[in-house]
């Protein structure tokens, strides 16, 4: 795929101004938005689907455009194709974990059965929640929960998917798991994924073309993750070090600064990154 | 028993008065309610105290109110007069009215924080899934607020049931016409029909108490009745 982004956005909130300036242009099917909370990367994903509406630019995919302030163009979040998977999954409470599935399929509110029941179970197998369709989203675990979600947006074969943290609501064991199986799952539909995470261990599984986000704006785009770890390493450890950081990240930079033969990875892990 | 005939009358007016007056205050006071959450306009804090108005104004005070605008010479009136010939004034129509009007608070303000308390990302992702917006209402945002929709709807019916001095400003007194219980009790109180008196106070509390009862029976199933 291929995405040009670039857009400005102004946030106001509780005094406090939050600037959003982004500009990254990939052509990469796996980009990671890396970075630590607070640095715009759901901003910039939410304005990617249309759920924010950015004051000045322009986002195109695939050469075609999504939004573009200049000539009035905003496609509407219904109308984008895109799937999203949020970071607390945003499961429908009110519905079975069929019913979640099926939502993007049936649109009319007139309509009450869907009836391509072949595709859902379908679906249902690929997903390994066959056993769970008539539960509600309150009564299965995390790990479900998740593939409930991807389901749910890849059943509408959207163009583009869309995960926001999605290995972060888990515990580190289900962790490792669950993103071998995204994995394998996301390859099996061969779509093109844009990932924000401020986990590590989510870059080396996921990641192509990484940018880096601080603050607002995109520190460093690196292409071709796999053979620029070191830089990777580099950036982030200076970006969760920096001395305007709160105090308990500067202790913790303080009790490395005695063990200089930790590699950068290993410092990202310390801090619990 | 025999002034139980008397009491017939009042107490199905009362029930179709205060029917009609809550599915209008339901429908306004959810449109306002959604609109205020959702949407971004200029001066809602205004709309809301006024929305909010009736539930502290005194009702003779709305229901002067509803005599200037819908009265003859009223603004509201005078349009209705000319163009369908009705007048609202001394009809069980204007007793809809006021009730609906004194009502609408107890929905607007329940149906607001319940609105209030839905997940946004919940009516996002429905966006997400190429849902238009009137079906994201109706689909999420409306079924998450349900029970607190509910029970405001529940109070605004006993309230509608219960309205006495705006209904008696606009509608009137008139016995078979107009005549709702809770004008009917005054009524009997002031002539000394003690007997009467006691019987509608009777019906009254216990329509009241029935219909409370059973709704919140209703309320606290934990699936409503349309996601079965």
């Amino acid at each position: 795929m291929n995405i040009k982004i670039n857009i400005q956005k102004k946030m106001a909130a509780q005094k406090r101004i939050f600037d959003l300036d982004i500009h990254l242009e990939a052509d990469t099917n796996r980009l990671v938005l890396f970075g630590p909370s607070g640095a715009g990367k759901t901003l910039t994903l939410n304005s990617i689907s249309g759920l924010l509406t950015p004051d000045a630019g322009v986002i195109a995919f695939n050469n075609h455009v999504l939004f573009d302030a200049g000539n009035g163009i905003n496609l509407a979040a219904r109308d984008r194709q895109i799937g999203y998977v949020f970071q607390h999954y945003a499961l429908f409470p009110h519905l079975t974990v069929r019913e979640n599935m099926v939502f993007g399929l049936k649109k009319g509110f007139w309509k009450r059965h869907f009836n391509d029941s072949e595709k859902i179970n379908r679906y249902l197998d690929i997903f390994g929640l066959q056993d769970f369709a008539r539960c509600f989203p309150k009564d299965i675990s995390g790990g479900q929960a998740q593939r409930v979600a991807l389901a749910r947006a890849l059943i509408c074969e959207p163009k583009l998917l869309l995960l926001d943290e999605p290995f972060s609501a888990l515990d580190p064991y289900l962790r490792n798991k669950m993103r071998k199986e995204f994995q394998s799952l996301i390859d099996r539909f061969d779509i093109p994924v844009i990932l924000i995470t401020h986990d590590y261990d989510d870059l080396s599984v996921f990641a192509d073309v990484v940018a880096v986000f601080e603050d607002g704006r995109i520190k460093k785009q690196i292409t071709d993750f796999k053979t620029n770890k070191t830089v990777v390493e580099n950036l982030i450890a200076e970006i969760y070090t920096q001395p305007e950081t709160n105090k308990q990240t500067q202790n913790q930079k303080q009790t490395y600064k005695n063990e200089p033969e930790r590699s950068n990875y290993q410092k990202c892990r310390t801090l619990g990154y | 028993m025999i002034s139980s005939v008397p009491a017939l009358f009042p107490l199905l007016l009362t029930l179709k008065v205060a029917l009609f007056a809550t599915a209008f205050a339901f429908l306004a006071g959810i449109g306002f309610a959604y609109l205020l959450v959702h949407k971004k306009i200029r001066g809602r804090d205004l709309i809301d105290a006024v929305v909010t108005l009736p539930l502290v104004l005194p009702p003779t005070v709305l229901g002067y109110y509803l005599l200037v605008i819908f009265g003859r010479n009223g603004w509201l009136g005078q349009w209705l007069d000319d163009v369908f010939g009705v007048s609202l004034i001394f009809t069980w129509q204007g007793a809809v009215v006021a009730s609906a009007i004194v009502s609408l608070p107890l929905i607007f303000k329940s149906a607001k924080a319940a609105f209030e308390s839905v997940d946004m990302t919940l009516e996002n992702a429905a966006r997400t899934l190429g849902h238009s917006e009137v079906s994201v209402f109706l689909k999420v945002s409306f079924p998450l607020a349900w029970r607190g929709i509910m029970a405001g709807t529940m109070l605004a019916f006993a309230r509608a049931m219960g309205e006495f001095g705006a209904t008696l400003m606009i509608a009137g007194n008139l016995p078979g016409k107009t005549q709702t219980l809770s004008v009917a009790v005054y009524q009997a109180v002031q002539a000394g029909d003690d007997s009467l008196a006691n019987t509608l106070v009777m019906i009254t509390s216990c329509v009241s108490l029935l219909i409370l009862y059973t709704s919140g029976k209703l309320l606290n199933r934990r699936q409503p009745w349309f996601q079965k």
